[in-house]
């Protein structure tokens, strides 16, 4: 055999067997060595360098998910509402005729409610308008919903939940059903014990809402209590990190902690509530009410192996802290 | 006829070269989508991608290496000491005949290609495990990094493409000669060093960066190729595999060596108290200092081997007597 070609057999060896190790190497440091957590609140010392090329580099290659799914979102949808003459009517509606029934709808309402306190009497009256169209029946249960949402959502109360599940479901199988309408009903969802459900219709909400409001931010909420539930804790953590950017009241735990409350009365197994507890009280400075949580996550031992590593090293930093 | 006008003759004989060619022309046109097309990791339920939006990818890397591409300061700046190191080797050496400037186009294709696998094995390499080069937890994942990724893996795509260029031109029956196999080696080097200039470090680096890395981390490369096709020519002439695996595991040593020495600037920097307050624009000159004297050194071999390597073939009484020897 001439000389070249038993390099020619010699080079294909090497690339063959050279290629599999190599890919045998990563294979190996990618079971054996994964990478660390990433948690969401670093202390400033902490904070990754931002001079890695290998992440700028990524930017070419792969742009950012969240951008897009901000983008998809929020920004399009807002720049395509009407301005001047034919604006401000709510995206919520069809025609004219059907804002003109929901102010009369509303009317009778807010006469009705300051003096009975009683929706039924409220809808009972807003039937006698004169304004008819396909949407009529719609607006009547999407009040009903609003009604007994708002009512639940005050003092909790789990008799209202079948009628109010009732309602919503009926509001989001309407061919009007619109962002607000699967919002509900993912809520009723949740506090019926229906993650899936819940999942799908808070999903539809967040990629159909129109901004980035306050009710955005409660969606995103849910969404993260709704991965806490179902054992998410990668993505969790994840969301975590832009919590403080979509979560307009943040600062004020007292207002949405009651909802994690109800929550994990709803769900007593779901240890990772407990960590999205940590994670809340631990983002205002509140180290008591987060030592407890995470210390409570643990004791569950229902957390898994990353997880665990999370909240222990959320305690180091608070006791260092301390 | 003259042999010079033989080496442009692309007839109808040359079929398989011309395919070839086209075939590495769409490869490299392709890598980039490919690699854009790839799935973004963690969970689809938290961030879904539906098609459209990875060929919003698509259309966006092609479109950041098109405006990379065609910012001249940038491209002049991360080619000019590749273009002269190729002229320098060109000029030293052939005096009786022409480089196969085909086959050199081959072997610059390979280059290209490949500086693309190792960009992808480096990404998955620095996301995927704990040995980032840069944001690791510990000096020696990040040591780990550049061992595995710059070293082992970048070595071997560089290395691998060359003899897959090498192979193919002994099925097309070229006569590349010993300069040849190292000129072709080197062009691989040459043409991963610029792309690794255009892609990772032009578009975000200054200007002292660039200047570095074309004095320093070019001429790397183009060594390194050198390396490897010296350990091409001692596998022929000895017809052993070993040679190819020696050649390798110095390219390996040299390039962790070169990438990991700024590890040891950072280690020195701290104990010396002076990590927080030194600027990193100062970074330059301690890493010149310890790396310069490797390059230099090098440079030196390489030049002094560069004047010993025959043009041609050995011929066959040549070979024989190595076959003897051994």
């Amino acid at each position: 055999m001439h000389p070249k070609q038993k390099l020619a057999i010699y080079a294909i060896g090497f690339v063959v067997v050279f290629g599999f190790l190599l890919m045998g190497v990563l294979t190996a440091a990618k079971v054996w060595f994964p990478p660390p957590l990433q948690l969401s609140l670093q202390p400033p010392g902490q904070q990754p360098r931002n001079a890695g090329f290998w992440r700028q580099l990524q930017r070419i290659f792969k742009a950012h998910p969240k951008k897009i799914r901000y983008r998809r979102s929020s920004k399009r949808k807002v720049r395509r509402v009407r301005r001047g003459s034919g604006g401000g009517v709510p995206r919520t509606v069809r025609s004219r005729q059907h804002l003109a029934y929901r102010e009369t709808v509303l009317g009778y309402f807010i006469q009705s409610n300051s003096y009975t306190n009683n929706p039924a009497e409220a809808l009972r009256q807003a039937q006698r308008s004169k304004l008819t169209g396909p949407w009529r029946e719609y607006e009547l249960i999407r009040l009903r919903t609003r009604i007994l949402a708002y009512q639940f959502d005050e003092n909790k109360d789990r008799s209202l939940l079948p009628t109010y599940k009732k309602a919503a479901v009926q509001a989001v199988e309407s061919p009007f059903a619109n962002f607000e309408d699967y919002f509900w009903a993912g809520h009723v969802y949740l506090y019926t014990k229906d993650p899936r459900n819940a999942q799908k219709y808070f999903d539809l909400a967040h990629d159909n809402w129109p901004a980035r409001d306050s009710f955005y931010g409660y969606i995103y909420f849910f969404q993260m209590c709704l991965n806490a539930v179902n054992g998410r804790g990668e993505n969790l953590l994840k969301q975590f990190d832009d919590f403080q950017a979509v979560f307009p009241d943040w600062l004020y735990v007292e207002i949405y902690v009651t909802e994690l409350n109800e929550l994990q009365k709803l769900y007593p197994d779901a240890a990772l509530l407990w960590f999205l507890r940590g994670q809340i009280f631990q983002m205002v400075l509140n180290d008591a009410n987060a030592l407890e949580a995470f210390q409570t996550a643990l004791r569950s031992g229902k957390l898994d192996r990353s997880m665990t590593a999370a909240a222990t090293i959320q305690i180091d930093r608070i006791k260092q802290r301390q | 006829m003259n042999h010079r006008l033989q080496t442009f003759r692309l007839g109808p004989s040359r079929h398989g070269l011309n395919m070839a060619l086209r075939l590495g022309l769409l490869l490299m046109l392709g890598a980039p989508l490919l690699l854009a097309a790839a799935p973004v990791g963690g969970s689809r339920e938290v961030e879904p991608l539906t098609w459209i939006e990875n060929l919003f990818l698509v259309l966006q890397s092609i479109w950041e290496i098109a405006k990379t591409l065609f910012r001249l300061s940038d491209l002049l700046l991360s080619c000019w000491s590749g273009l002269l190191i190729f002229i320098w080797l060109v000029a030293t050496k052939y005096k009786e005949r022409r480089p196969d400037y085909p086959m050199l186009a081959m072997f610059l294709a390979g280059g290209v290609i490949c500086s693309f696998f190792a960009l992808f094995f480096n990404m998955e390499l620095s996301t995927t495990t704990r040995f980032n080069f840069f944001e690791a937890t510990s000096r020696f994942d990040s040591f780990m990094a550049f061992f595995i990724g710059a070293g082992i893996g970048e070595e071997f795509w560089k290395m691998s493409a060359g003899l897959i260029v090498v192979v193919l031109a002994l099925g097309l029956g070229r006569n590349l000669g010993d300069a040849g196999r190292i000129l072709g080696f080197v062009v691989v080097g040459l043409s991963f060093a610029v792309m690794e200039n255009i892609i990772s470090y032009a578009p975000r680096h200054g200007l002292f960066d660039m200047l570095q890395r074309g004095l320093l981390a070019t001429p790397l490369h183009a060594i390194m190729g050198m390396i490897h096709g010296w350990a091409v020519n001692r596998s022929i002439r000895r017809q052993s595999p070993l040679p190819l695996l020696s050649g390798y595991a110095l390219a390996v040593i040299f390039h962790t060596l070169y990438d990991t020495i700024f590890l040891l600037v950072d280690a020195g920097l701290e104990q010396l108290g002076a990590h927080e307050v030194w600027p990193d624009l100062m970074m330059h000159i301690p890493h010149a200092l310890l790396v310069g004297p490797i390059v230099f050194f090098l440079l030196r071999w390489a030049h002094r081997y560069w004047r010993t390597v025959p043009e041609g073939d050995p011929s066959t009484a040549e070979l024989d007597a190595a076959a003897d020897w051994i």
